[in-house]
Formats: structure tokens, C-alpha cells, sequence
């Protein structure tokens, strides 16, 4: 053995140890910073991260994430992290987590420092960013009171550029134009005069003929029987010329009747239409409907709902559904090349096994356990589950996130009880709610999450409510009828149910605190809103009335005009129909000349005479 | 100057106390650092081992940079021959199983040049170990003597040249 050259391998192998016991936990701390702040979009920051190597895993003590919304509080503050690694299949590029434990857990906490991201990963940020669009969640309006407050004009109200239904009745005086000028092609095209000028011109010389001839006895009428057939013929034709016309009348009658009764009902609708617009941009909408506890906590449920999506997101990205292995291929690489075999998969390429959290803090005494969390799901086989108990407040919160299958499913039930509310901050409210000052929450939720749907229901009780309201909403009347309606019930629950997905959303949050601020509000603005409904109403009527006045007289002289051009059609048809039946009857000796074709004409004469 | 550097060397190897066994295992295993890619990881433990064994360290070295320049030339041939024992149908689930297994795939034992020469190193390594060790022994009993009088070798050694490399070499030591 060569000692002289054993002696220094151990003194670098004793480098190696002293860089890995300096250096490499501070490398290993500022990526890990690095990347969890870029996740977090607020600084994570860790006191100390100690690499274990007689005892392979990590320990990290003090690590803080900033609350990305507020960056001047952490959302999360863990103590202590001990994580044990297992060392065997670090060799084969994977990281097995036997157990992770999570002490000293506390949430929302106080900052010294800003946790805003610095500008170099900011830059970094805003590029990822480019590519996620939150989802837009709508939200509905609460009543505008104010409006009684101050004295107002109806007709500044009523924008008459932006009434559907002036709108519509200009259209429809074009509309009438445009029917009159087809009923009027539908006349030409019957072109009436030339047919009956050409029927008269085919019987000229039988109905000369007639005209001369004396028909004295059968013995006439049987010489003049051919030019009496084709007078006969000719009346029938001009006949069912004339019931051509007839049935075209009847057709136009028809649809202006329908048009005038259908315009009558659809201007009521748009009329209507356009005073709920209005009273919509008032905020005065459905005062019996009214759906405070939606406008208020919409804006808020909103952003937990992209919460979740966007964490979900993220969560299914780093939990995958394994794909296929890859086929044998070959890399060129310098001289060589590689040969990359399948691989065969013993498991996933991360996995912790168990994670166990505590936390002890003024209103959270929780436990709990994650177990399963994994890079490869399909390989691992078992979903991630996540099991914690609370003590203060009361809370079970069990999830199973199951990403093995085609479809990844995500579920979580929470049943949390008595939980303070005290200092619970509004986001931006449309009834200026700064705070709560007192209060208690009972929460039951399900959230499940399969593929891109969200079924997401809550119910929550909140007791003992009382709240504070920022300076601005002083004197807002509906803060003030909030405020009445809190003081007569101090508990309240409210039900939250969402549904569909990221890109289509669907909320709904419906609370008996709604009932209540009905029944005020009716009191209250019911009058005053019936009286503002109906001003508004003859506003609308006025302002439609004007263009639906023009519309009218365009459509009488219209129909006039068609049913005249009917008429003249008629009577000469009419005029050619009477003169071969006078005809027809001084030879006969019949008078009367038929004014419709199935009166008994020429047709019952002729064959009795014939016949005699 | 470099040159007669190596040939001084190499005499001073084969006159050295160093016995022919020492000698062929350091040749012998600067033959294989020399033939493979000197970046990986079997090479670790060969150097490993050149330190730990008691060989000559000289001539390991000179047998590495002698059998790298000859790699250049066997490389090919050791691409062919990777190529072929990497992608044999007999040995496929012998290297899959290899390919997934902990530590292995950090040797690059699948890239042609790499597996190709180490094989190539391994068949050479008996006739490489036997030929050095067999002909330290007949230069040390049969031709060391009648080297010395050479004329090419009185020439050089007489030459102004060698008398700066010798006087080189007593100021370095």
C-alpha cells in the first residue's frame, strides 16, 4: 500500500467534507429560496438549512413565505422542517422522503421587512405571467339607494340614444318599407293584367260570335256550342285568376294583422327591457332579489376560487400523469454515441412518503399528516392524502388528491367550527366593510375537482356578527340598512355553491340575510321605486311612442296601398268575369252574372239546355 | 528537449528498483485511462487504484498519454464494437436492467466509444501486462549492457544537449 498517496486522498475526502459542512447548505438554501419565492410569488426566506450526511435529509429552521397580496405578513411561518432522505435511491436520480416533519406551523404573521419579490425575479415573474389569465368570476350589484337621496330628473335618466326600444322601432318603419316593396314585386309578379288580357284575347272571336248570334232554340245552341265552351273555359280561368288574388290578400291581410300584434307584444318586452336596463344602472334592479351577502363576498370568493386554480394547477403539473416510455433511441455525443435504453419504472422520482405538521399559534392548534406526495402518480399507485385535526378551532380537513387515473381528482371536506372572526379584513366591497370586529364561523365545505370542473359547496354560520365599516360608507343609505339588518340578526348563514370551469365560472352565494335586507329595502325604497318604475316607464313610452307613431302611419299607408293595388286587380278580373257572364246570360236568358266560381254559372245552364 | 525528456524517463523506469510486475500493472492500467474517455467513472477508481497499489507512477503516466494518442486511432474501431455489444439483442434486458439500476448510469456505460474501449482495454490487459513485464525482464538481463554501448546512445550521450539535460536535471532534481 502506498501510504504517501492514501494520506492525502483522505485530506481531500476531509475537503469535500468541510465544503459540503460550509458551503453547500448555503448554496443549497439560496436555490431553494430562489425557486419556492418564484412558486410563491412573494420572497420565501429560510434562517438556516443544515444537509445531514451521517443522517441523510435536510433541516430547515425558520422558514417564511410572504403572503404575495400582502407582502408586509407571511402566510405561512414553519418553525422547524426535519426531512429524512433515503440514501439508496439518491443513486438512481430519485428522492425518497421518508418522513418530513413540520413544527411550529403559524399563519398570517407579522414581517419586519417587505416580502415583495426583488426586481431580478419580479422580471422573471411578469414573463410567466404573459401566459396565465385568471378566471373572471361574476359578480352582481347591490341597490344604489343614494339615488332617492338628491333630487333627479327622469328624463336625464333615460338616455333615449341607448332605449332598445327606439332602436327597434326605427328598424321597424325600414322593416315596413321592406315588406310593402315585396308585396308589391309578389303583385307584379302575378302580372293580373296581362293575364286576363291574354284569356279575353284567346276568346275574342268566340265571344264576337256569341255576341252576334241569336240563339233562338237548342238547335242554335248546339251550332254555337263550341264558341260557348270556350267562353266557359275563359271564365274559369279569369275565376281562378281571381281567387289568386283573393288567396294572396288574404295571406297579406294575415301577416300585417300578425305583424301589428307581435310588434305590440315585442315593444312591450323591449320597452320593459330598457327600464330594467336602467333601473340595472341604478342598482335598483330586483329590490325583493337582492343578494347582499353575493355582492359583498363575491370579489373575495373570486379570488379563492382562483386560489385554487391556480394551485391545482401547479399541483397537477408537479403530480403528473406518467407517459409512456420512451422508445429506444440513440444520441450522437462527441465521437460516440448513446444508446438510451427504456426505463424501467421502480417507483417515482420523488416521493414523500409522510409529512406531519403541528401548529400552536393564538388561534390555530392543529395536526396532521400529508402522505403520498409524488412526482409520478401512476407509478406510485396511491393518491396523495391529507388528513389534519384541529383542537382550536374544532377542524377536520380531509383531501384526497387521486392523479393515478386518466382524469386527475381532486376532493377536500372541511368542517371547521367556532373559528374567531375578529380582524378578518374585507377585500373591496361595494358596502365600504373595513372589517370584523366580532364574530364566530362555522364552515362545512366540499370541494371536488375532476378534470377542468369545479363543484365546490359551502355552508357557512356565522354567529354573534359585528362588523365595521370604513368612513366612505358613512353615508351610504345601504350600508346603513346593513347595519339595521346585522343588529336585528347578529347570525347569519350563507351558502356558496360554484360550479363549471376555470374558463366559465359559475357562482352562486345565497345568505338569509338576504331575506331580511329584502323585506327592509321593500319597506324602505318600494314606493319610491314604484313611483321612479312608472315615471321611467311613460320616459320610455314617449321616446319609443314618437318612432312607433311613424311606424304606424308608414305601415296603414302601406297597407292601403297594397290592398288598393289588390283591389283594382280584383275588379278588373272581375269586370272581364262579369261581361262574359253577361254575355253568357242574354244568350241564355239568365241575368245574374256568378260573382265567385262555385256559384252555379254558365256551368249548371249550359248542360240544362243542352241536355233539353 | 521533451522528447529526450521521455526517452530519459523510460530509461530511468527500466534501470529503476522498481520490479517488472510494478511496472506492466502501472502500464497496464494507464493503458486503460489512456484508451477510454478520461471523463468517467471507472477511470475515478483506476486512478484510485494506481495511487493505492504500489506501481510506478512514471510509467502509468507515460503509458496513459501513450495509449491516448493510440485512442484516437482505435476510436472508431471502439465505436463499431460498443455499437455492436450495446445493441446485441442477447444482452438487451442485461443492459436495461443495467441502464436503470443505481450508480451504473453515471459510468456512461451506454455510449459506444465508452463501453467499446474499455472492452478493447480489458481484452488488451493480460497480453499488455505480460509483453511490459516480460520485456523489463529481458532488457534488465539480456539488453541493458549492450544498450549502453550503442553507438547512437555514446552519441547522444555525449552530445552537448544531453550534458544540459543532465545538468537540468541535477539542478531540478
Amino acid at each position: 500500500m502506498r501510504w504517501k498517496f492514501i494520506i492525502p486522498f483522505l485530506v481531500f475526502i476531509l475537503i469535500i467534507v468541510v465544503f459540503v459542512t460550509f458551503f453547500l447548505d448555503g448554496i443549497v438554501e439560496s436555490i431553494v429560496e430562489e425557486r419556492a419565492s418564484l412558486f410563491n410569488r412573494a420572497k420565501v426566506e429560510i434562517e438556516n438549512l443544515n444537509i445531514g450526511i451521517l443522517r441523510p435529509g435536510v433541516r430547515i429552521r425558520g422558514l417564511a413565505m410572504a403572503n404575495a397580496d400582502n407582502p408586509w405578513r407571511n402566510m405561512v411561518e414553519v418553525g422547524d422542517i426535519e426531512i429524512s432522505v433515503s440514501v439508496v435511491p439518491l443513486f438512481s436520480k430519485k428522492v425518497i422522503i421518508d418522513e418530513m416533519v413540520m413544527e411550529n406551523v403559524r399563519v398570517n404573521t407579522e414581517r419586519k421587512t417587505s416580502g415583495e419579490l426583488p426586481r431580478r425575479l419580479r422580471k422573471r415573474l411578469r414573463a410567466k405571467d404573459r401566459e396565465e389569465k385568471p378566471a373572471e368570476v361574476p359578480c352582481v350589484k347591490l341597490p344604489n339607494l343614494d339615488v332617492f337621496k338628491k333630487k333627479f330628473s327622469v328624463k336625464e335618466l333615460v338616455d333615449i340614444n341607448r332605449l332598445e326600444s327606439v332602436k327597434r322601432a326605427k328598424q321597424l318603419s325600414e322593416d315596413v318599407s321592406k315588406m310593402k316593396s315585396r308585396w308589391e314585386s309578389e303583385l307584379k309578379g302575378l302580372d293580373v293584367k296581362a293575364k286576363a288580357d291574354e284569356i279575353m284575347t284567346k276568346i275574342q272571336g268566340s265571344l264576337e260570335s256569341l255576341q252576334k248570334a241569336e240563339i233562338k232554340g237548342p238547335a242554335d245552341l248546339l251550332r254555337l256550342q263550341g264558341d260557348v265552351k270556350n267562353l266557359r273555359e275563359a271564365t274559369g280561368a279569369l275565376e281562378g285568376l281571381r281567387e289568386e288574388i283573393e288567396a294572396k290578400k288574404s295571406a297579406f291581410k294575415r301577416q300585417v294583422a300578425t305583424l301589428e300584434k307581435s310588434l305590440k307584444e315585442e315593444m312591450k318586452r323591449i320597452q320593459e327591457k330598457d327600464l330594467q336596463a336602467i333601473l340595472k344602472d341604478l342598482g335598483l334592479e330586483q329590490l325583493t332579489k337582492v343578494r347582499l351577502a353575493e355582492a359583498v363576498l363575491c370579489p373575495f370568493f373570486g379570488k379563492v376560487l382562483n386560489f385554487i386554480w391556480n394551485n391545482v394547477d401547479k399541483i397537477r403539473t408537479a403530480m403528473p400523469k406518467t407517459g409512456k416510455d420512451e422508445p429506444v433511441q440513440i444520441r450522437i455525443r462527441a465521437k460516440g454515441r448513446d444508446i438510451i435504453f427504456p426505463s424501467i419504472k421502480k417507483g417515482p422520482d420523488f416521493l414523500m412518503r409522510e409529512a406531519r405538521l403541528s401548529m400552536e399559534q393564538e388561534r390555530w392548534s392543529l395536526k396532521g399528516t400529508i402522505k403520498g406526495v409524488t412526482s409520478d402518480p401512476t407509478s406510485y399507485g396511491k393518491p396523495t392524502r391529507i388528513d389534519i385535526q384541529g383542537k382550536r378551532p374544532k377542524l377536520v380537513l380531509n383531501g384526497i388528491l387521486d392523479h393515478t387515473g386518466e382524469v386527475p381528482i381532486d376532493t377536500v371536506s372541511l368542517d371547521l367550527r367556532g373559528y374567531q372572526l375578529a380582524g378578518f379584513a374585507f377585500a373591496e366591497n361595494p358596502l365600504s366593510l373595513s372589517n370584523i370586529t366580532r364574530g364566530f364561523l362555522d364552515l362545512k365545505a366540499n370541494l371536488a375537482l375532476k378534470g377542468d370542473s369545479i363543484d365546490l359547496k359551502t355552508r357557512t354560520t356565522v354567529k354573534n356578527l359585528v362588523l365595521n365599516f370604513s368612513e366612505e360608507g358613512k353615508e351610504n343609505l345601504m350600508v346603513t340598512m346593513v347595519k339595521e339588518a346585522i343588529r336585528k340578526a347578529p347570525s347569519l348563514s350563507i351558502g356558496l355553491a360554484a360550479t363549471g370551469t376555470k374558463d366559465n365560472p359559475q357562482l352562486s352565494i345565497s345568505s338569509d340575510i338576504d331575506r331580511l335586507l329584502a323585506r327592509q329595502l321593500k319597506s324602505f325604497a318600494g314606493k319610491k321605486v314604484k313611483v321612479l318604475k312608472a315615471s321611467l316607464g311613460v320616459q320610455i313610452d314617449g321616446a319609443s311612442g314618437k318612432e312607433m307613431k311613424g311606424f304606424s302611419d308608414s305601415l296603414s299607408q302601406g297597407k292601403l296601398d297594397i290592398l288598393n293595388q289588390f283591389g283594382s286587380d280584383e275588379s278588373l278580373v272581375q269586370g272581364k268575369i262579369d261581361l262574359l257572364s253577361g254575355v253568357m246570360a242574354s244568350k241564355t236568358g239568365k241575368s245574374k252574372a256568378p260573382k265567385k266560381g262555385k256559384e252555379k254559372g254558365l256551368e249548371g245552364i249550359l248542360p240544362g239546355l243542352i241536355s233539353r | 528537449m521533451i522528447w529526450l525528456k521521455i526517452i530519459g524517463k523510460i530509461f530511468r523506469i527500466l534501470n529503476a528498483e522498481a520490479t517488472p510486475k510494478q511496472i506492466a500493472g502501472a502500464v497496464t492500467l494507464g493503458m486503460i485511462i489512456g484508451l477510454t474517455p478520461t471523463f468517467s467513472l471507472h477511470n475515478i477508481v483506476v486512478v484510485f487504484l494506481i495511487l493505492v497499489i504500489k506501481v510506478n507512477l512514471t510509467a502509468a503516466i507515460l503509458s496513459m498519454f501513450a495509449f491516448d494518442l493510440v485512442g484516437y486511432g482505435v476510436d472508431p474501431l471502439s465505436d463499431w464494437f460498443g455499437y455492436t455489444i450495446l445493441t446485441s439483442s442477447a444482452l438487451r434486458p442485461f443492459w436495461i436492467e443495467a441502464y436503470n439500476a443505481a450508480i451504473i448510469p453515471f459510468t456512461r456505460f451506454n455510449n459506444t466509444i465508452v463501453m467499446g474501449s474499455l472492452i478493447i482495454s480489458l481484452i488488451l490487459l493480460y497480453p499488455v501486462f505480460y509483453l511490459t513485464k516480460y520485456g523489463v525482464e529481458r532488457y534488465r538481463s539480456d539488453l541493458a549492457a549492450k544498450f549502453q554501448h550503442w553507438r547512437i546512445v555514446k552519441a547522444v550521450k555525449m552530445s552537448r544537449l544531453y550534458k544540459y539535460y543532465q545538468t537540468y536535471r541535477s539542478i531540478t532534481g
